[in-house]
């Protein structure tokens, strides 16, 4: 069954991923909205960077956010000069590197959901007196309301999933880093199978929940939501 | 000065946009043309749904957008309305809420009509807690034009309200602009390349050809001129104004 450790493991997860899924809404909300809506030259290449997660192996990124959060890298002497310290292998330095690595699994729904929506709408809203904020959140956020669920699902779920840029970032400290990935990862290496079991068949239900979830919910917002 | 101003002048290609149009701020004008004559492209500048530079728009005394001067109103501060050819209702809201978006928008001393006056005048009192996904293309565009109007405009621009509708809908339709013309003073500009539509409801007629003013004046004048009768295709005809004085006893 599972023991202490495993439950702590757990309960880091869960943490960690309601509160990546927080920030990855927060900040994938306007980075959609923009690259949705703009015509600039950077469109391609803001949309190229935040989809590389995709394709990246897990260890790449986490490499290299590893070196920008270390004491000579741009993020470390940032948390160094605020007298954070070194966010490398703790829990925030994990956060961060979660944003990261689940961003294209956020951004790219919501940019499917607000580009499904077409201009029309937001000039009905404009020739009935909404400006452009109030538009967004009067018209724009309910019409994209699919698109807001599956980013959260999958955007928690591929977090709750991630196991290389843990390693890389958080190292496998009990009760700060170590996740449920990196547990049975652990339970392995110790040729503890049955625990390994536990938590392994849990993540393969949790996550055939979720997707079976997300298709019940919107089985059209799937298309194209990891094109 | 209390017209409608509008120069624009654009160029795309082989096709040149050249239209300076003084439009009278009372009644309803028909901008008149073929599809491609750069009428809907005139109705969005006034609108400011299109930023043409160079172009210069003014309604009453308030001066839109003059980029000499570097002024251009956002659509939502210019307080008009506008009916497209497609309903396009909030899919997300139901009709009441769709009627409501842009009336609760206006402050209550500069509502002009009221919402009952309103669904009473187009007919839809009994749709107001239907989705819009379940109405008939008629009902849709119906909903849409008393949503514009309880957004209380100063100008009602309509874009071809009717063209995406088939002939039973039209006929549907038309008798509620008709009294719309009738019972409330609101201008109106009217875009269309029905020459039925225009005798039926314009009082002013503008016509556009390949992106030029080919005529413009007053519904009588302009639809005799013969130069411009070839714009109207089979359509041109005699247009008779009329009023019936009394009824026979027999009801004939």
């Amino acid at each position: 069954m599972l023991d202490s450790s495993d439950l702590a493991a757990i309960w880091l997860t869960l943490k960690l991923a309601s509160t990546v899924t927080l920030l990855l809404l927060l900040i994938s909300t306007p980075l959609a909205w923009w690259l949705t809506r703009t015509r600039s030259n950077f469109k391609r290449v803001v949309g190229a960077l935040v989809a590389l997660p995709l394709v990246l192996p897990p260890t790449v990124i986490g490499f290299y956010l590893l070196l920008a959060m270390g004491p000579g890298g741009p993020l470390g002497q940032l948390t160094g000069a605020l007298g954070i310290g070194t966010l490398a292998f703790t829990f925030t330095g994990l956060v961060i590197a979660s944003v990261f690595y689940s961003l294209p699994f956020v951004v790219q729904p919501l940019q499917n959901a607000f580009e499904a929506i077409g201009e029309r709408p937001l000039e009905v809203a404009a020739t009935l007196r909404a400006g452009p904020w109030d538009t967004f959140w009067s018209v724009v956020v309910p019409l994209a309301r699919p698109g807001f669920v599956t980013g959260a699902i999958l955007g928690f779920a591929h977090t709750v999933g991630e196991f290389g840029v843990v390693l890389m970032i958080g190292g496998n400290i009990p009760d700060k880093t170590r996740v449920v990935s990196t547990q049975i990862y652990d339970h392995v290496e110790a040729m503890e199978y049955a625990q390994a079991h536990w938590l392994a068949g849990g993540m393969l239900v949790f996550s055939f929940v979720v997707l079976l979830l997300l298709y019940t919910l919107y089985p059209q917002s799937m298309r194209g939501s990891t094109r | 000065m209390n017209g409608i101003e509008t120069r624009v002048r654009v160029e795309r290609g082989a096709f040149t946009l050249d239209v300076d149009l003084m439009l009278p701020g009372r009644g309803v004008t028909a901008l008149f043309g073929h599809s491609g004559s750069g009428k809907t492209t005139v109705l969005r500048v006034l609108a400011g749904l299109a930023r043409i530079p160079g172009a210069r728009v003014a309604f009453g005394g308030d001066v839109w957008q003059d980029d000499a001067r570097g002024v251009f109103v956002p659509t939502h501060r210019r307080g008009l309305g506008y009916v497209f050819q497609e309903a396009s209702l909030f899919e997300h809201l139901e009709v009441r809420a769709n009627l409501e978006f842009g009336r609760k928008r206006v402050a209550a001393s500069e509502r002009r009509f009221a919402l009952p006056v309103v669904t009473e005048l187009l007919g839809i009192g009994h749709l107001l807690d239907a989705r819009p996904a379940t109405l008939s293309g008629g009902e849709r565009q119906r909903v849409a034009i008393a949503r514009t109007l309880l957004a209380s405009p100063r100008l009602l621009l309509m874009d071809e309200p009717l063209a995406a509708l088939d002939l039973k809908r039209k006929l549907e339709i038309l008798p509620y602009l008709e009294r719309m013309h009738d019972e409330l003073a609101l201008p109106v500009v009217y875009v269309s390349h029905s020459a039925d539509e225009v005798a039926r409801l314009a009082d002013h007629l503008v016509v556009l050809e390949d992106g030029h003013v080919a005529a413009s004046g007053a519904l009588a004048e302009t639809l005799a001129r013969i130069d411009i009768a070839g714009s109207f295709d089979d359509d041109a005809g005699v247009m008779i104004e009329t009023a019936v004085s009394g009824h026979d006893a027999d009801g004939l």
